[in-house]
C-alpha cells in the first residue's frame, strides 16, 4: 500500500503526501521544521520512552498542551559519541512543563514536532510542576476523582478508552501507517486471567504466575496492558482503585509509561 | 457475497496465488468499500493491497473489551487499620530509599533495583520507618517485593512494611507470595510496624487453609496459629500427623519452635519414635531446647559420670571416662554410633556429643568450680580440645534456646550471667580449632561471641581495636571479624575507636588492610543519630588529608549521611 501511494504521490493532498514521504524515509531537516508555524503552549511532559531495541537508541517524549489537550512528540536520537541530538528534548522528565515553542513536521495526524523557542527562560530540564496542586485529575468519561484519581496532571483531561479510540481510528484514517498513538487514560488495571471464555493459550490462571492485565475505566470498557516489568508499579501504585496513566497505544496492547501516585509522578 | 477475510488472504498467501487461484475482488467488513482499488489482473499484488486494507481496517476498528470488575485484582485492598490510610513513607525519605537502591533519588524503580543495595542498612532504616508507624510507598513496593525474593535477610524487614497494600500486591506473584509467606513462617514479621498483620483467620478459614493449601501457605499457617494459640497449633498438626509425608512432618514438627513450651514434651518425645529420621533429629534438637524434660534429664544422667576433677596434691586436673555404644534407649536420645566428622573418632565423637547435651550449669554446679577454672585445667588423655568442643557446642545451643524465648529479652538473667561466663572463658582459653575439624563438631568463635551482651562484645572489639597495629594482616581478620560480630549501628565507644583507627590511617598514602577492611564497615555501623554526626567527622577527615583513597572515606561518609537523613525524616 505504502509503495502504491508512493508510485502516486503527486496526486496525493499534501498531508498525506507528507505522511508517505516520512514513513518512505524521505528526510526532513530540523531547520525545514523549525521554519514551520510554531505552536505555543503551557506543554505538560506526560511520558518518556527509552527506544533501547533499536540499532540507534531513542528517546520519545510525549507532551501536551495544557489548555487545547493537543498532543506532541518529541523523539531524538542518541549520537555515536553517546550524547543525544537533540539534548534539551532529551533532558525531558515526566511530570514537568515547558513554556515553549513547538514546530510540528508536516503530516497529519500532527504528532512530531521539534522544541523551538523556550518561553520559560529556563534552558535545563524543564520546570517542575508545584507540588501545591491546585489541580488534580480530571478524568475525562467516568469522572473519576476519587480516591486514587486526585492530584496529578494539572490541566490535562484524561481520556476515557471509547474517546481514545476514537481518536486512534480517525488517526490511522489519516495515517494508516501509524503504529503508535499517545494516551491519557484513567482506569482501573484489572487481572484477565480467568476470564469465562477467555481461551487464550499461554495464559494461566494465579498461581501459574502469568496473568494478563488490562486496563478498565469507568465506562467498562478495558484495553490489554502489553506486558512489561514496569506494570508491577503500576499495580501497586493502583492498589486496585482507578489510576490515571499516560503512556502508548499499540496495534496489541497499551504501553503504560507513567502513572500519577498521589502527588507523585511515577515513571514506569 | 461475503468478502475475503484476513486469514483467508494469509492462507491463499501461503499456497501461492498461482496454485490456490484466488482472485480477491470482494474483501469482508469496513475495508469493503476499498475493494475496487484491487487490480483483477494482478492477482498477487492485489492480495497484498487486500492485506494492506484489512489490517489497517483491523487496527482502527479495535473495540474495548468489555471490564469485569470484581474479579482477580480488581478488588483493592482495604483501608488500613482505624479506617484511614496506612501512612507511607514522607516523599523525601522514599528518594533516599530510592537512592540507597539504585543510586539516583529520581529514577524510575527497575526492576534490579536494590540489587545492589546494602541489606543491613536496609533492614536499618525499614525497621525504624516500621517503628514510626510508615508503610511502604506504592511505588516502591515492586523493587522491594523482589529484593525480598532474592534475600532472605531482607525479607521480615520489607515484609513489615507492606502494608494492605503490599499485602495485595504480593497476592498477585507466586514468587513474591512465598517470599511473605515465608516471613510470616519465620515469625520476625509480626514484631514490625503497627497494624500491617494481615486480618486473623477465623479459626474455619485457617482448618480449610490448613487442608488445601500448598507446602508454604501451611508452613506460614501453622507458624501463625503457633505465635496466636501454640496448644491449638499443635493440635492442628496432631490431627493430621499421620497423613503428611516425612519431609513434611520434619518441616512442620520444626515450626512448633515458634511458642515452644513444655505443653509441647510429651508430642516431641512421641515423635522421637517417629520413623523418619528427620522427625526425630528435630525432635531431640527442639526438646534440648526446652528446659527441665524427661529428655533433658535422662541427657544429664548420661553426661555425669564422663567428666571428673582429679586432685592431686595441689594440681587439678579433668579426667574423662568414654561413653560406651549406645543401648536402644541411648540411640533413641540420638547417642551416635558414628562420627560424621572427619578427624574424630566413633567413641570420641560420642563424648562431645554427651558432653554438649548436658547445660552447662551442671558442670559447674557439680564439679565446684567456676567456668573459667573449668575451661583452663588440664584434661588427661589429651581430651583437651573434645572437652572444649562440647562446651562450645553446648554455648551455641543454649544460645539458641534464649533466643528462642524472646528475641528481644535482655540477656541480663542468672543463666545469662553463667552463659556469658562460659563464653568468655572459652574464649580466651586461646585453644584452637584442630584441622580437618568441621563447625559442625566446633562453633567457630563467633558463635560465642554472639552468647555476649552486645556492649561486652562491643567493648571487645573497641579494645582490640585500640590494641591492633594497622599492618597486621592477621590482626585485621579477627579485629574485622569481632567489628562485623556487632550489630549496627554501634555503640559510641566502638565507632570513636574506629573513626580513631581511620584518623591514625589518614597520613599514609597506602591505605593498610585494617583500615580499609574498617571502611567497608563504616558506613553502616557508624551511629546516624544520636549528638556526634561522624559523617561529618569523616567528611572532615577526608578534607584534612586527602590521599588516593580519599574515595573510599567519602563513600563511607555520605552512606552514614543518607542514613542520618533518612532517620531524621521519620
Amino acid at each position: 500500500l505504502l509503495a502504491r501511494a508512493h508510485e502516486r504521490l503527486d496526486e496525493l493532498p499534501d498531508d498525506l503526501a507528507a505522511v508517505v514521504r516520512s514513513r518512505v524515509g524521505y528526510p526532513v531537516s530540523r531547520q525545514d521544521v523549525l521554519a514551520r508555524p510554531a505552536v505555543t503552549g503551557r506543554w505538560l511532559v506526560l511520558a518518556v520512552r527509552d527506544l533501547t531495541d533499536a540499532a540507534v537508541p531513542g528517546r520519545r517524549a510525549w507532551l501536551r498542551e495544557a489548555v487545547s489537550g493537543q498532543w506532541a512528540m518529541l523523539l531524538t536520537f542518541a549520537t555515536p559519541q553517546g550524547a543525544w541530538q537533540d539534548p534539551d528534548a532529551a533532558r525531558l522528565r515526566p511530570g514537568t512543563e515547558v513554556l515553549a515553542d513547538l514546530h510540528y513536521y508536516p503530516g497529519e495526524p500532527a504528532l512530531r514536532a521539534v522544541l523551538g523557542q523556550r518561553r520559560d527562560g529556563d534552558p535545563g530540564d524543564g520546570r517542575v510542576r508545584g507540588a501545591a496542586g491546585d489541580g488534580g485529575v480530571r478524568a475525562g468519561d467516568g469522572g473519576v476523582r476519587g480516591a486514587a484519581g486526585d492530584g496529578g496532571v494539572r490541566g490535562a483531561r484524561a481520556d476515557g478508552i471509547g474517546a481514545m479510540l476514537t481518536q486512534w481510528a480517525s488517526a490511522l484514517e489519516a495515517d494508516p501507517w501509524l503504529t503508535t498513538w499517545p494516551v491519557l487514560l484513567s482506569g482501573t488495571p484489572v487481572a484477565a486471567a480467568g476470564e469465562p471464555g477467555d481461551g487464550e493459550p499461554g495464559t494461566r490462571g494465579r498461581d501459574g504466575g502469568e496473568v494478563r492485565w488490562r486496563l478498565a475505566d469507568q465506562a467498562g470498557n478495558a484495553l490489554p496492558l502489553a506486558a512489561r516489568e514496569s506494570l508491577w508499579t503500576l499495580l501497586a501504585v493502583s492498589g486496585g482503585q482507578p489510576v490515571t496513566v499516560a503512556g502508548e497505544w499499540h496495534p496489541d496492547g497499551l504501553v503504560a509509561l507513567t502513572t500519577w501516585h498521589g502527588e507523585e509522578v511515577v515513571p514506569l | 457475497v461475503t468478502g475475503v477475510s484476513f486469514d483467508e488472504l494469509a492462507t491463499v498467501a501461503t499456497v501461492g496465488t498461482a496454485r490456490k487461484g484466488l482472485a480477491v475482488s470482494e474483501l469482508a467488513g469496513p475495508a469493503a468499500g476499498q475493494s475496487a482499488v484491487l487490480d483483477p489482473a494482478d492477482p498477487a499484488a492485489a492480495l497484498l493491497d487486500a492485506a494492506a486494507l484489512l489490517t489497517v481496517a483491523r487496527r482502527a476498528g479495535v473495540q474495548p473489551s468489555p471490564a469485569r470488575n470484581g474479579r482477580d485484582g480488581a478488588a483493592g485492598p482495604a483501608a488500613g487499620p482505624g479506617g484511614g490510610p496506612a501512612r507511607e513513607l514522607p516523599a523525601r525519605a522514599a528518594g533516599l530509599l530510592r537512592q540507597l537502591g539504585s543510586g539516583d533519588a529520581g529514577a524510575g524503580v527497575t526492576p534490579g533495583a536494590f540489587a545492589a543495595a546494602d541489606t543491613a542498612i536496609l533492614v536499618e532504616l525499614l525497621t525504624a520507618a516500621g517503628r514510626a508507624g510508615y508503610v511502604l510507598p506504592a511505588p516502591l513496593l515492586p523493587g522491594l517485593l523482589d529484593a525480598a525474593v532474592r534475600d532472605a535477610g531482607l525479607r521480615p524487614a520489607v515484609v513489615a512494611l507492606l502494608g494492605a497494600r503490599g499485602c495485595w500486591l504480593a497476592g498477585h506473584r507466586a514468587d513474591w507470595r512465598r517470599a511473605v509467606a515465608l516471613a510470616r513462617a519465620e515469625g520476625t514479621a509480626a514484631s514490625g510496624g503497627a497494624g500491617n498483620r494481615p486480618e486473623p483467620l477465623t479459626a474455619q478459614a485457617g482448618r480449610d487453609a490448613w487442608r488445601a493449601g500448598d507446602r508454604d501457605e501451611r508452613r506460614a499457617l501453622l507458624a501463625e496459629f503457633r505465635r496466636r494459640d501454640p496448644a491449638a497449633g499443635r493440635e492442628l498438626l496432631r490431627a493430621g500427623w499421620a497423613g503428611e509425608t516425612g519431609f513434611d512432618r520434619a518441616a512442620l514438627l520444626a515450626l512448633l519452635r515458634h511458642g515452644l513450651s513444655a505443653a509441647d514434651e510429651d508430642f516431641l518425645e512421641a515423635a522421637l519414635d517417629d520413623r523418619a529420621g528427620g522427625v526425630r533429629d528435630e525432635a531431640r534438637r527442639l526438646l534440648g531446647w526446652l528446659p527441665g524434660t524427661a529428655f533433658g534429664q535422662r541427657e544429664a544422667m548420661r553426661a555425669a559420670p564422663v567428666l571428673r576433677v582429679e586432685r592431686h596434691a595441689l594440681r587439678r586436673r579433668l579426667v574423662v571416662a568414654l561413653p560406651g555404644e549406645p543401648d536402644a534407649a541411648a540411640a533413641r536420645d540420638g547417642v551416635p554410633a558414628a562420627s560424621p566428622v572427619d578427624g574424630i573418632g566413633a567413641g570420641a565423637w560420642r563424648l562431645i556429643h554427651v558432653l554438649a547435651g548436658a547445660p552447662l550449669a551442671n558442670w559447674t554446679g557439680r564439679l565446684g568450680l567456676s567456668p573459667a577454672e573449668l575451661v583452663a585445667l588440664p584434661v588427661a588423655d589429651d581430651r583437651g580440645a573434645h572437652v572444649q568442643a562440647a562446651w562450645r557446642l553446648a554455648v551455641a545451643r543454649q544460645l539458641a534456646a534464649a533466643e528462642l524465648a524472646g528475641p528481644d529479652c535482655d540477656r541480663t538473667g542468672p543463666d545469662s550471667t553463667e552463659l556469658t561466663a562460659w563464653a568468655l572463658a572459652l574464649l580466651s582459653a586461646g585453644v584452637s580449632r584442630p584441622a580437618k575439624w568441621s563447625s559442625r563438631a566446633w562453633p567457630d568463635d563467633a558463635a560465642l561471641t554472639a552468647a555476649l551482651p552486645a556492649a561486652i562484645r562491643a567493648d571487645r572489639a573497641a579494645a582490640t581495636l585500640k590494641g591492633a597495629r594497622p599492618d597486621d594482616r592477621s590482626a585485621a581478620y579477627t579485629v574485622t571479624a569481632e567489628v562485623t560480630a556487632c550489630p549496627a549501628p554501634w555503640p559510641p565507644g566502638l565507632a570513636d575507636a574506629v573513626t580513631g583507627a581511620l584518623t591514625r590511617a589518614a597520613d599514609r598514602p597506602d591505605l593498610p588492610p585494617l583500615p580499609r577492611a574498617l571502611l567497608r564497615l563504616a558506613g553502616r555501623g557508624l551511629p546516624a543519630t544520636g549528638p556526634r554526626d561522624y559523617a561529618a567527622a569523616l567528611t572532615r577527615l577526608a578534607a584534612a588529608r586527602p590521599q588516593d583513597w580519599t574515595p573510599l572515606l567519602l563513600a563511607a561518609a555520605e552512606t552514614v549521611a543518607l542514613r542520618r537523613a533518612f532517620l531524621a525524616e521519620l
